[in-house]
């Protein structure tokens, strides 16, 4: 048991992070809800059938953070999002080169808005585009049809591609 | 290969345009999937180009001690629950107990006024006054009638003693 869980957390705890991350934009709440993956994980890894692991585990990962996200307050979601302004400024202030600058200003861009996406596309954008996970695996977890992943991916990407073009025509004007 | 659009989550009613684009969708997903190239459609092109930066997005590794910490975690909530439910079972023993042996409330204490007690004394005098009288006549009537039972008293030691002391309360 033990050992079946540790290869389950090396192959893919980085995984279920990174949807909590993206899903959550703070890598404190994002460690909470994926050590509470991991404890379910413990309890349940005797049941769970080989190849079932990794829906499974998102589909937990991605409870738990809509759950984190449900309980926001409006008041909190505020002073999140002025300590990650002070969080960027700061990053940008560290920053050398003017390129490297452009790109890490680029990857914040892209997570706050994957963040700021509507579900089922956030989730499907993390784990299609960013993680790779082939659709079988994504319809599994979502509880969607292989179709449906598909549609509703091109359609949150597409979203997604316009907000980031709205944005930075704004910022050009 | 042909793909029949997903109709899993199509109501009755829906107006066919709705098919039609998710059949245009999926077409046109299908073909980013398998694109290795950028596509001739411009908009396509564009979403080509970002669904690339998303996969060159860089993937996060798990904290380290995070699942050191979670299988401690899981370990610990077993005992904790446990302690949790016995806690919470001795109170409840406990909040019972003294329910169960609560004292009776206590009678209202009622003062009462000097009228009622002047009646009360009324009353008990009467009472007793008549009692007596009913007592002196029941006697009187019955004593005759009744006989003397006779105790053996000549039998026991001392007889002549006694004798003067039960013939003084026969009058009485």
């Amino acid at each position: 048991m033990k050992r079946r869980f540790e290869q389950l957390v090396d192959q893919h705890g980085g995984r279920l992070f990174q949807l909590a991350r993206l899903m959550l934009g703070r890598d404190d709440e994002a460690e909470d809800v994926a050590q509470e993956t991991l404890v379910k994980l413990w309890k349940n890894v005797d049941k769970l059938r080989e190849g079932e692991e990794l829906p499974w585990l998102m589909t937990c990962t991605r409870n738990a953070c809509l759950d984190v996200l449900r309980g926001r307050t409006r008041t909190r979601s505020l002073l999140h999002l002025v300590a990650s302004q002070k969080r960027a400024l700061g990053e940008a202030d560290d920053a050398g080169p003017a390129e490297e600058m452009h790109s890490n200003e680029r990857v914040r861009a892209l997570r706050s808005a994957i963040q700021e996406m509507p579900e089922p596309g956030r989730s499907l954008l993390i784990l299609r585009d960013i993680q790779e996970l082939d659709v079988a695996t994504v319809a599994r977890a979502l509880g969607l049809s292989a179709n449906q992943v598909k549609v509703y991916t091109f359609r949150a990407r597409r979203q997604l591609r316009f907000r980031l073009e709205e944005e930075s025509n704004a910022q050009v004007a | 290969m042909h793909k029949s659009p997903d109709r899993s989550n199509n109501v009755q009613g829906r107006p066919d345009r709705d098919d039609h684009r998710f059949r245009a969708d999926l077409a046109s997903a299908e073909m980013l999937d398998a694109a290795h190239l950028v596509p001739r459609d411009p908009e396509l092109a564009a979403d080509w180009a970002l669904k690339r930066e998303l996969v060159g997005l860089a993937a996060a590794e798990l904290p380290s001690g995070a699942a050191v910490r979670a299988r401690r975690q899981a370990a610990a909530r077993p005992r904790t629950t446990w302690f949790m439910a016995a806690a919470a079972a001795l109170v409840a023993a406990v909040v019972i107990t003294l329910v169960l042996r609560a004292p009776e409330p206590a009678p209202p204490v009622a003062t009462p006024t000097e009228r009622e007690m002047a009646q009360l004394a009324l009353a008990l005098e009467t009472l007793d006054a008549t009692g007596r009288r009913v007592a002196a006549i029941a006697e009187r009537e019955v004593s005759g009638s009744l006989a003397v039972p006779d105790l053996g008293l000549d039998e026991l030691p001392y007889a002549e003693y006694v004798r003067p002391y039960l013939a003084r309360r026969d009058r009485s």
